[in-house]
Formats: structure tokens, C-alpha cells, sequence
């Protein structure tokens, strides 16, 4: 491993954690685990920099995510604190959208889309007529002729490899090309 | 909100299963929570985590394997079928147990009638009131403006600077209806192409310290160099100042954004105060209201284009856009009979009757239309 691999990754840290980090410990509440997912964030990207292609800016995919993997940890823990109240209130109130949140909606889809398109051909055709077609696990039995309980096991390991390709390392993520330093 | 609603709401955002609408509605409500949340630390307290992390970060980056092998490059799949074939590999997929839903009846029996696509025709509004209709039976010459000539031909509408310095200056508009389209060349020989319900106004010689036109709708511009007289475009409250380069500007009036696509040359983009330069493609975007400006370094400058260059492209673009499009292009108003939540791949051209354009959708299996007469209805 070069040392120039090392010293660039150390100077990209240096310049994002504190952002990402204090975003992340005012959504959640919890330093500990803002920690975690900040940690995670950065051992995942150095994890694969040999080869991962980034559509947008660094600095836009490094929070889009870290905002994933913290709207994960809220799902997980949505009845504590005032999350379920505030996402009430949200769902509640009509405003129209700034360029600032197009923008982040924008960059979660390509996030999503970076790990879709990394899914092993079977798993995604699968995935994407469930998920994005809205086909029940029969009728995409029936139409790519495999069993029920094959199509139930891909959607399972695509859901896996999406909530946890945003942290920790999937061995099985093929990569793409990385640039470093925006 | 309860509980059940709340996880299934943040699983399908988590899964890639949310609407445009969810996902907006789930951003806000992070941006709130990041506003009203709360954290402060002591600079001891910062420095001690700042090392905690980085130490956590060099063990990690330490222990890794390195006897690690490169990984293959996967292409996305978008980019490996020629964007033509696109819809048609997606039909012939689905063909293949292709379920249409019992209450389905033939196209012969839902398409009561066709739309044309557009064409070129525009209305000229020359200063003092006075139009010219453009289309097929307009005649070559138009007259005289001011200093310049006004020729129209095949689509296009030129303005001819006549030498020596204009004695007065005329504004004259170019309008564009739903299923129009039109090519302006101004006096300084740059060529602006106008997208359907759109309109320019423009004076018939530039002079002064900067060369200013004004739109509506969606244009695109290939300005001619003048390092002397700086080209300004305005559309509402944003302004977009150029050097000599080619650009789109994007703000219909249903949409939620404005938006400047630069594809060479240097722009500068502002809106009361606010200002950003963009390199060649670069997108800025605008909201409706207020001044902020944000920069989209990777746009999808194919789609931005394609109308210009006579497709539609769509990068798997929700039904929503799509229609709002054709809208426009086939001078049609579309009813949504439910709520429908797809996404396409296409790359159609413009010049197609309106049921081949819908029949290419239908062929997905995900959606189907109904026209009569100027109105398309839109079912899952």
C-alpha cells in the first residue's frame, strides 16, 4: 500500500469528519454511535479506493452517506427521542422543495443507484422488480421462471447489501474507480 | 405519524422504494432534525475525539489485507445498451410473460384519436405591436428593423445587422405556443433555439456595454464571441452572464426549479445577490423562491440537451416529467387516473406521432394511456 494513499486519505479526514460528525451527533442524539457512523463512513471509502466511481462531488457522497446510514440507525431506534414526532410533522407540512433539498434527494438516489448497480445481475433484476416496479415476490417468480423462495432470498441479500454497503465493507461489492480529492 | 407508518416510510427511503415526494418529505425532516438538534464541546473536547477517530482510522487502515487483489470494472448497465435500443430491450424482456391487466382493452379501442408532434412556428411580436405569424407560409423576408434586416427560412429566424451604428433600437419578441418550436439568430450572429411554450425578447442592435436578452420557458444558446459586449440572458429573477459559449436555461413556470446548463465556455449565474460561475457542465439550480444557488457537478447534460437535438432522453425519469414534456411538445392535457409511481429509460424522437410515443411507454407494461381528444389520460 502506497504512502501516498495513506497521506491523501488522512488529509481527505482531516478536512470532512468534524462537518460530518457534528451533522450526524445533532440528527441522532448520541455521540457514541455518531461516532460509529462517521468511522464507518471513512473505513468503507478507504476500504475500497482502489475502484470506486463517484457521480457528483466527494464531499456530497461522504454526507449523503453518512445521512444514510444515520436515517438507518433512527429507523432502528424510531421510538426513542423526538424523531417519530418530528418525521409526523414533516409528512404533515406542504413545503415546497429549495434547491438545497432537490439537491440532497439528488444525491441519495445516486448513492442508492452506486449500490444497485454493483449488485450481481440476478440479485438486481430482482431487486429492481420489486422495489422499483412494485411486483409481489409470485409475479417475479413467475416472470423470471425461479422459485418464490429464490426470489425472497436475492431480496433479502439485496436489502442487506444496501443497508450495509453504506458502512462496513461487503466483500462481494465489485468497485469502481475513485477519485480523490475534489 | 405512528410507529408502523413512520419504519415503513424510512425502510422504502432506506430500500430505494420512495417516491420523489417521500423523499422530499424525509430530507426536510432530516434537515430539521439537524437544525433543531444540539451539540456542544469544550476545544479539549474536540481535540480529544479528533484524535480518538484518527487513531480508530489509522488502526484500520493499518490492519488491512494487502495482499488484496484489484476488482473488476463494472459498467453501469445504462451505458452498455445504445441508448436507441434502450426501450426496446426493456419491451422485449417483459414480452416474454408479459401480463396485461384484465381491464386492459386494445390500443385501437383507448387511442380515440392522435396528436401531431411539434413544429416549427413561432409568433414575432415586432415593436409597436405588430406580428408575424412563422410557419410554413411565411413569407422569406419579414422587413426591417431599426438597422436590421429580418429574414426568416426553414425554421429560423435571422437578424441581419446592417453596417454603421443603429439610429434607434427596436424589442421585438419570438413566441413560442405548445407544439412549437424556432430557431432566432440575433444581430450579433448568436443562435438561440427556442423550446415549445417558451419566448425571447431581444433588441434588434446591440449596443451599450453589455448584449441583454430576456426568456421564458427554456432556451438554448450558442452565443457568439465578443469579449467587448458581455451576453446576459434574464428569466425572472435570475440572470446568466456569458463570455462566448453555449449554454441551456430551464425555468417553466409548472416546474420547481430554474436551472442553467453550461456545455462550453464560462458562465456566470445570479439571482438577487447571489451569484455562482459554472464550468462547462455544470448545472446551476435555483429555487422558486429566494436567492440560493446550488451547483450539480454531474447533470445529465444528454437529457438537458435532447430536445434541442430532436430526442427526448429519459434517464429513468419518473411519469411525472415525462408527461409534463409531452405536455408541452403535443399541445395536450394530461389526467392521471391514480397515482402512479414508475420510472423510464428512453431515447425517443421528437418528430413521432403522440400514440407511437405513448405505445413505446406502454410497451414496459407499467403504464397505458387513453387519448380523446386533447386530453391523455394516464393509468397504471
Amino acid at each position: 500500500m502506497a504512502d501516498d494513499d495513506r497521506a491523501a486519505f488522512t488529509a481527505l479526514y482531516r478536512r470532512h469528519w468534524e462537518t460530518l460528525f457534528i451533522t450526524t451527533v445533532r440528527a441522532i442524539g448520541n455521540r457514541e454511535d455518531a461516532q460509529d457512523i462517521v468511522q464507518e463512513v471513512f473505513a468503507s471509502l478507504w476500504d475500497r479506493r482502489k475502484a470506486l466511481t463517484l457521480t457528483g462531488k466527494l464531499a456530497g457522497y461522504l454526507q449523503a452517506s453518512v445521512k444514510y446510514k444515520a436515517i438507518n440507525y433512527i429507523e432502528k431506534n424510531i421510538t426513542r427521542r423526538h424523531y417519530l414526532q418530528a418525521l409526523g410533522k414533516a409528512a404533515e407540512e406542504a413545503i415546497p422543495a429549495s434547491p438545497e433539498i432537490l439537491m440532497a434527494v439528488k444525491e441519495i438516489q445516486q448513492l442508492i443507484q452506486t449500490v444497485i448497480t454493483n449488485m450481481p445481475p440476478k440479485m438486481r433484476e430482482v431487486y429492481q422488480l420489486s422495489r422499483q416496479e412494485h411486483l409481489t415476490h409470485k409475479e417475479i417468480a413467475v416472470r423470471l421462471a425461479i422459485s418464490e423462495e429464490t426470489v425472497k432470498k436475492h431480496i433479502q441479500n439485496a436489502l442487506q447489501l444496501l443497508r450495509s454497503a453504506m458502512g462496513k465493507t461487503s466483500a462481494s461489492i465489485p468497485a469502481l474507480l475513485f477519485y480523490l480529492l475534489s | 405519524m405512528d410507529v408502523t407508518a413512520a419504519k415503513t416510510l424510512l425502510q422504502r427511503y432506506l430500500e430505494g422504494d420512495a417516491s420523489q415526494e417521500e423523499i422530499i418529505i424525509i430530507e426536510e425532516w432530516y434537515q430539521q432534525l439537524v437544525h433543531a438538534g444540539e451539540w456542544h464541546w469544550t476545544e479539549d473536547e474536540r481535540q480529544a475525539l479528533e484524535a480518538k477517530m484518527e487513531a480508530h482510522l489509522l488502526g484500520h487502515i493499518d490492519r488491512e489485507d494487502a495482499g488484496r487483489t484489484e476488482r473488476a470494472r463494472v459498467l453501469p448497465i445504462r451505458r452498455l445498451l445504445g441508448a436507441a435500443v434502450v426501450v426496446a430491450v426493456i419491451a422485449a424482456a417483459y414480452l416474454l410473460i408479459m401480463r396485461r391487466p384484465a381491464a386492459i382493452a386494445p390500443v385501437a379501442v383507448r387511442y380515440r384519436n392522435d396528436a401531431r408532434p411539434g413544429r416549427n412556428a413561432a409568433l414575432l411580436t415586432l415593436s409597436g405591436g405588430k406580428t408575424v405569424l412563422l410557419d410554413d407560409s411565411a413569407p422569406k423576408t419579414i422587413g426591417r428593423q431599426g438597422n436590421a434586416v429580418i429574414l426568416n427560412d426553414s425554421g429560423g429566424l435571422v437578424y441581419q445587422a446592417g453596417t454603421g451604428q443603429a439610429s434607434e433600437i427596436f424589442y421585438n419578441t419570438l413566441t413560442t405556443q405548445k407544439g412549437n418550436q424556432y430557431h432566432l439568430t440575433l444581430p450579433d450572429g448568436t443562435g438561440v433555439w427556442l423550446n415549445a411554450l417558451s419566448s425571447i425578447t431581444y433588441p434588434t442592435a446591440f449596443t451599450g456595454k453589455e448584449r441583454r436578452v430576456s426568456i421564458s420557458g427554456e432556451a438554448y444558446f450558442e452565443v457568439a464571441k465578443n469579449q467587448q459586449l458581455p451576453f446576459v440572458v434574464q428569466q425572472a429573477g435570475m440572470t446568466v452572464e456569458v463570455l462566448g459559449t453555449s449554454f441551456d436555461v430551464n425555468g417553466y413556470g409548472d416546474d420547481l426549479a430554474q436551472r442553467a446548463t453550461l456545455v462550453e465556455g464560462k458562465i456566470r449565474v445570479g439571482k438577487e445577490g447571489a451569484v455562482s460561475v459554472l464550468e462547462p457542465g455544470q448545472q446551476a439550480v435555483l429555487g422558486k423562491t429566494g436567492n440560493s444557488i446550488i451547483v450539480d457537478h454531474d447533470p445529465d447534460i444528454e437529457a438537458v440537451l435532447a430536445w434541442k437535438n430532436g430526442s427526448f432522453v429519459f434517464n429513468y425519469t419518473d411519469i411525472g416529467a415525462i408527461m409534463q414534456q409531452v405536455q408541452r411538445w403535443y399541445d395536450v392535457e394530461v389526467i392521471y387516473e391514480s397515482n402512479i409511481n414508475k420510472h423510464f429509460v428512453a431515447d425517443i424522437p421528437r418528430n413521432v406521432p403522440l400514440s407511437q410515443l405513448l405505445q413505446l411507454l406502454e410497451g414496459t407494461g407499467q403504464v397505458h394511456f387513453r387519448i380523446e381528444g386533447k386530453k391523455v389520460f394516464v393509468m397504471p
